[in-house]
């Protein structure tokens, strides 16, 4: 059953058309993976499925019902949790006050919101740290912090944003991991995505964007084979 | 020496509680003049902690804070002066007023995106256009304001004495505590932190960032307001100067960064600091001769900031804290 969509989705600033005509379409259950060159418009995309950017036309549909108008908060209290790619967290909090502040989105009370924070804390194998503040982490932990905050809004679907940006390979390998569970435990995943290894492991679907369009769309191993998305990325082959 | 979490409680509760029944028999062990410090300390400090909620735990540092005092303060005076509406029915209504330009001002910074610098700045604005108003409105008793006549009416909250309003402002600077207290461990208190530090962040956990600054003005704003209408039935004058000024504001905003923002009892013990200062400052100029006291007083405040900002940005309590929380080690 289709969790999100976006029909005809369409974004400029000023001359710049960021989104053009955009359909995207997520099942329940699955791992959808999103990417394209620099400047495909991937983020404008993310950013308006998610409630911080307004489309200057189209409209999104979460879990049947239509969010268009409705603000990043209100998405979140529909099931549609996100993170940033350059992890936004609150520095002067500790890494479990951090994800009480998700979870929070779920119950008033600060007591069983603790316990709600420390088992995500828990599940994303940072109760260790759970006490650090946030503000001295390192990127990796940072990265996990990000997805820990939204998973404790209880997401029925969680958009990634470049997830694996910023980490090594072997850190990358391990986030690869942390998402397979949680895609396991429940949560359906749209992933945007440059870093390929990871959108071979963890997407079974995926599209590509260029210059705001949708270029194709499908299997992960198919679309990667595609000619035209090679050419896109790589560039045209040169005729000597 | 490890305490246990009860014991700690328990200590808690009896420093509280000794502190308490210090302030309770001040009146009858000093003279009328410390007592009469010591009571606009305790309004300036419940003034601080309303500032606290709005600026210290939800970010939003307002510069005109004085705009709610003078509100307060012209709520409570005038209709008491002219149509005899007793003063603590004024309180509330200064209040109620307050809030209105509270929800107002908050509503707009919403809508338009002010943040900041350009919030700041418009709060300065707001305190000083109330001001200019007042002190040109005859009705408002023109700049010269309005004094509260020296009665005895123990229903208008009008007395002779000083006691009466020594205990009210304690009554206050209690309920600021409470207040204060109640709101950091809500989930409003764990909000205002949050918005704070990252409105994107906060946005997307599910917080109406807007609902969140709203109420957190508007609350400052109404708890200011009664704050303004205790100070001039205490002080007996309504000055637009003074109500409205910015002296006010900023005695609000340095009492807090001094004591530690966003804490239950920062603003408590910067007002502490303050108010010592001044008068240790104040009585050093007066027996010098030729210093000005309110000079004197600035600089003495301004050196104590610059510490304060270079050494201790989170503030005297935080500091203070830090030092008894690891010498008992709870």
């Amino acid at each position: 059953m289709a969790l999100l969509e976006m029909q005809n989705v369409r974004k400029r600033f000023g001359g710049l058309i960021a989104v053009d005509g955009m359909n995207i379409l997520v099942e329940e259950g699955k791992i959808y993976g999103l990417i394209g060159p620099n400047g495909a418009g991937k983020t404008t995309l993310f950013n308006i499925a998610s409630g911080f950017y307004k489309p200057d036309a189209g409209e999104i549909i979460f879990g049947g019902e239509r969010v268009t108008d409705l603000g990043s908060h209100e998405r979140c209290a529909r099931g549609l949790a996100r993170t940033f790619q350059i992890p936004k967290m609150f520095p002067e909090m500790s890494v479990l006050d951090n994800v009480m502040i998700g979870a929070l989105s779920r119950t008033k009370a600060v007591e069983a919101a603790r316990r709600d924070a420390e088992e995500i804390v828990e599940f994303l194998g940072m109760t260790g740290k759970k006490d650090a503040l946030a503000g001295s982490l390192r990127v990796h932990e940072l990265k996990r912090l990000e997805i820990a905050k939204a998973l404790a809004t209880k997401p029925k679907l969680l958009l990634l944003d470049e997830p694996m940006a910023g980490m090594n390979v072997v850190e990358q390998g391990r986030l690869i991991s942390v998402l397979k569970r949680v895609h396991d435990a429940g949560t359906t995943l749209l992933v945007v995505e440059h870093v390929m290894h990871a959108v071979v492991n963890l997407c079974e679907h995926v599209t590509v964007m260029n210059s705001g369009q949708k270029i194709v769309e499908g299997g992960t191993r198919e679309v990667l084979a595609n000619e035209e998305v090679i050419r896109i990325y790589l560039g045209e082959e040169d005729k000597c | 020496m490890k305490i246990t979490q009860n014991d700690a409680l328990v200590y808690r509760l009896i420093a509280s509680g000794s502190i308490l029944a210090v302030f309770l028999i001040i009146p009858f062990v000093v003279g009328n003049y410390l007592t009469q410090v010591i009571l606009f300390g305790l309004i300036t400090a419940y003034l601080c902690g309303a500032w606290n909620i709005s600026a210290g735990y939800g970010g939003l540092v307002s510069f005109g804070h004085a705009g709610f005092i003078g509100i307060g303060a012209y709520a409570t005076t005038i209709p008491l002066v002219y149509y005899g509406l007793p003063g603590w029915l004024g309180m509330l209504l200064g209040g109620a007023i307050s809030a209105v330009f509270g929800y107002g001002l908050s509503w707009a910074i919403c809508r338009f995106d002010v943040k900041g610098f350009y919030f700041a700045v418009s709060t300065i604005l707001f305190a000083e256009i109330l001001m200019s108003i007042a002190a040109r409105s005859r009705y408002l008793g023109r700049g010269m304001g309005v004094p509260l006549p020296a009665v005895a009416n123990a229903f208008n909250f009008q007395f002779l004495g000083v006691i009466p309003y020594y205990y009210m402002a304690l009554v206050l600077a209690c309920c600021m505590i409470l207040i204060t207290h109640q709101i950091e461990r809500s989930r409003l208190g764990w909000y205002l932190r949050a918005t704070r530090q990252s409105e994107d962040a906060s946005s997307a956990l599910g917080i109406d960032v807007t609902m969140v600054k709203v109420v957190a003005l508007t609350l400052s704003a109404f708890l200011t307001g009664v704050g303004g209408g205790v100070y001039v039935l205490a002080l007996r004058y309504c000055s637009p100067y003074d109500v409205f000024g910015i002296m006010f504001s900023t005695t609000l905003m340095l009492g807090t960064l001094l004591g530690g923002r966003g804490t239950v009892y920062g603003p408590i013990i910067g007002t502490a600091i303050l108010t010592v200062v001044k008068e240790v400052l104040t009585f050093t100029a007066e027996a010098l001769g030729g210093v000005s006291s309110f000079a004197l007083v600035l600089v003495g405040w301004g050196i104590i900031l610059c510490f304060v900002a270079k050494f201790l940005p989170n503030g005297m309590g935080p500091w203070i804290w830090n030092r008894v929380a690891k010498k008992i080690a709870v």
